[in-house]
């Protein structure tokens, strides 16, 4: 029980502006919701809240039966919530495995003092981790670059790297800021592929994309956000039908017509 | 001469301890720890009154001044820089606190062990040899020996261990760093043990040979200062160069000019590096490309809540 994550009532404002107002949904285990919207939605900010970057003005966020408002970052790692970012931020310096074991050492159990030393128990416990870790890269193609230094990366490899050191961490609720932005279909494929073997394993995707194929394509469940508001919630069925998500892309109160039509069309053509 | 550039490169070790210290709080936290030198001091000064005071053997001895002087890092981390730094009261602050925690460590020991330089035995065993008409002595040899052992683990572990790649992460990254779970309040705390660790065993090393007083902590932070910048900041190795250089040059200047110019002669090169070489001899470490080259764009709503907001260039970072 209290397995799914619970957004109620989060708001953010930014010097008059309402960011995020009121909005509430809730992603269940084993499930890939979409947060989609158009720009200036709110969608980014109630991604920036969900993963403690933000603090909100109201509201709350449950999962597993806890308050997590006002966790730190890492806390929420460790609690089980982990993000990915639009734009990637490998750590440079730090090779590709290094980058992926960073997360990965979430799961460790190894002591401080035994992470200073190298004790027997972690070196067993290190080559488990990187065994692990050079699975997740192999699943999208990473694993001949695990040496390479995460900063020479091409923005296609970068993306991938992003998505599997937030799966290394181990998290069971994954927040994927438009993971898919600047991908061709085969990756667009491979990217749907891997995301679908997490839903499998029982974990909860959010997943915010502009993509609308790749977002019918995948979710289970869709919230649709316009102007810091939830406008609808629901099946891609049932989204596709709502009289409101219409409205909000075609007719905009946002001023984005050009980006809403774009998204719309794409959204009919499915 | 010989014995001149031998104990330029001696003293140029213990700079190079500093330096270390200096680069590693730095990169995990941003913040420049000036109470650098007292960890060389207190410890120096703790194992002497340890043997003296309370009658340890000099091996205990030597390891209870490691350790408190660990204990000094850790709480100077735990009472005065994390909690500035959790609340955002910026870089600058903490970097000011730690000067202000050099002159309390000073004159706290001033208070507790007086005005009068302390040394230790010599470490066993000791022995000497020529090099030409100049002796080398043996505690000259510890010094130098150690401080390219201490180094080098000090390197090992940051390349090797989980540990150090967390620490390596954070200091690279500390927003993304903590989307992977690592606390860098947590990581900065390592720093400054190891920081006060790599002093502690700066200033056991060279009591036995130089005495070591309270008074001489500042100058110490200040000069393991001038070695890492002159080097390349934030570079172990840079530090090292740096070091003994200005040990060297100090040596010489003493000699051949006037001790009363070694401080102006000193600095006076550290500008003229600056000038010429902003990034130092070695140049500065490239951890920060990826943080250039990305835009701010859509790191807007990063609100960190870190420690540091300072980037490595000195600009406010990218918070909302």
């Amino acid at each position: 029980m209290g397995d799914e994550l619970v957004v109620s009532g989060i708001s953010k404002q930014y010097s008059g502006v309402q960011a995020v107002a009121d909005a509430s949904f809730t992603v269940q285990p084993g499930e890939v919701h979409g947060l989609v919207g158009p720009n200036g939605a709110g969608k980014s900010t109630a991604l920036g809240i969900l993963s403690g970057f933000i603090p909100p003005d109201a509201g709350s966020i449950t999962y597993r039966d806890r308050e997590l408002v006002g966790t730190v970052p890492d806390k929420l790692v460790r609690a089980g919530i982990a993000r990915t970012f639009q734009e990637p931020s490998p750590i440079a310096g730090l090779t590709v495995l290094e980058n992926v074991l960073t997360g990965l050492h979430i799961q460790g159990h190894a002591g401080t003092l035994q992470a200073a030393v190298r004790s027997p128990k972690l070196r067993a416990e290190e080559k488990r981790l990187k065994a692990e870790a050079l699975r997740l890269l192999g699943s999208v193609g990473l694993a001949d670059r695990a040496d390479a230094d995460a900063g020479d990366l091409s923005f296609g490899e970068l993306r991938y790297l992003e998505v599997v050191r937030c799966l290394g961490t181990g998290a069971t609720m994954l927040l994927l800021d438009e993971p898919a932005a600047g991908m061709g279909k085969t990756e667009t494929e491979r990217l749907t592929a891997l995301i679908d073997d997490v839903r499998k394993q029982g974990r909860g995707v959010l997943l915010v994309d502009h993509d609308m194929g790749f977002i019918f394509g995948l979710c289970d469940a869709i919230t649709v956000m316009n102007a810091g508001r939830v406008i609808a919630d629901g099946t891609p069925d049932e989204i596709e039908k709502s009289e409101a998500v219409r409205e909000a892309y075609l007719g905009g109160s946002t001023g984005n017509h050009g980006a809403g039509n774009h998204e719309a069309g794409k959204a009919g053509a499915q | 001469m010989i014995a001149l550039v031998i104990s330029g490169v001696v003293i140029g070790c213990v700079y190079a301890l500093i330096a270390a210290g200096y680069a590693i709080v730095y990169r995990t936290t941003g913040v420049l720890n000036f109470a650098q030198g007292s960890f060389v001091m207190l410890s120096g000064m703790a194992c002497s009154w340890l043997i003296t005071s309370e009658g340890w053997s000099y091996p205990l001895a030597a390891l209870g001044g490691l350790v408190l002087t660990i204990a000094a890092g850790a709480a100077i981390w735990m009472l005065v820089m994390a909690p500035m730094l959790i609340r955002r009261l910026g870089i600058g602050l903490a970097v000011i606190a730690t000067l202000v925690v050099s002159y309390a460590l000073t004159d706290a020991v001033l208070l507790w062990q007086g005005p009068d330089p302390r040394s230790l035995p010599a470490i066993q065993p000791t022995w000497q040899f020529h090099l030409g008409s100049t002796r080398v002595s043996s505690g000259q040899v510890y010094v130098i020996v150690g401080m390219a052992l201490i180094l080098l683990l000090l390197s090992a572990f940051l390349k090797y261990t989980p540990l150090g790649r967390a620490t390596r992460a954070s200091a690279a990254d500390h927003e993304t760093a903590q989307l992977l779970g690592i606390s860098p309040v947590r990581v900065g705390g390592y720093a400054m043990c190891i920081a006060a660790a790599v002093g502690a065993l700066g200033g056991l090393l060279i009591t036995p040979i130089q005495f070591t007083s309270a008074s001489g902590a500042v100058q110490l932070a200040l000069y393991g200062f001038v070695a890492a910048v002159l080097g390349g900041f934030g570079r172990l190795s840079g530090g090292v160069i740096g070091g003994l250089v200005i040990g060297v040059l100090q040596e010489l200047v003493a000699r051949y000019i006037s001790t009363a110019y070694s401080d102006a002669i000193t600095f006076a090169v550290l500008i003229a590096v600056l000038l010429l070489r902003p990034q130092g001899l070695l140049g500065a470490p490239d951890y920060g490309r990826a943080r250039r080259s990305r835009s701010s764009h859509n790191r807007m709503n990063r609100k960190v809540h870190h420690a540091s907001d300072v980037s490595h260039e000195g600009q406010p970072a990218r918070t909302s």
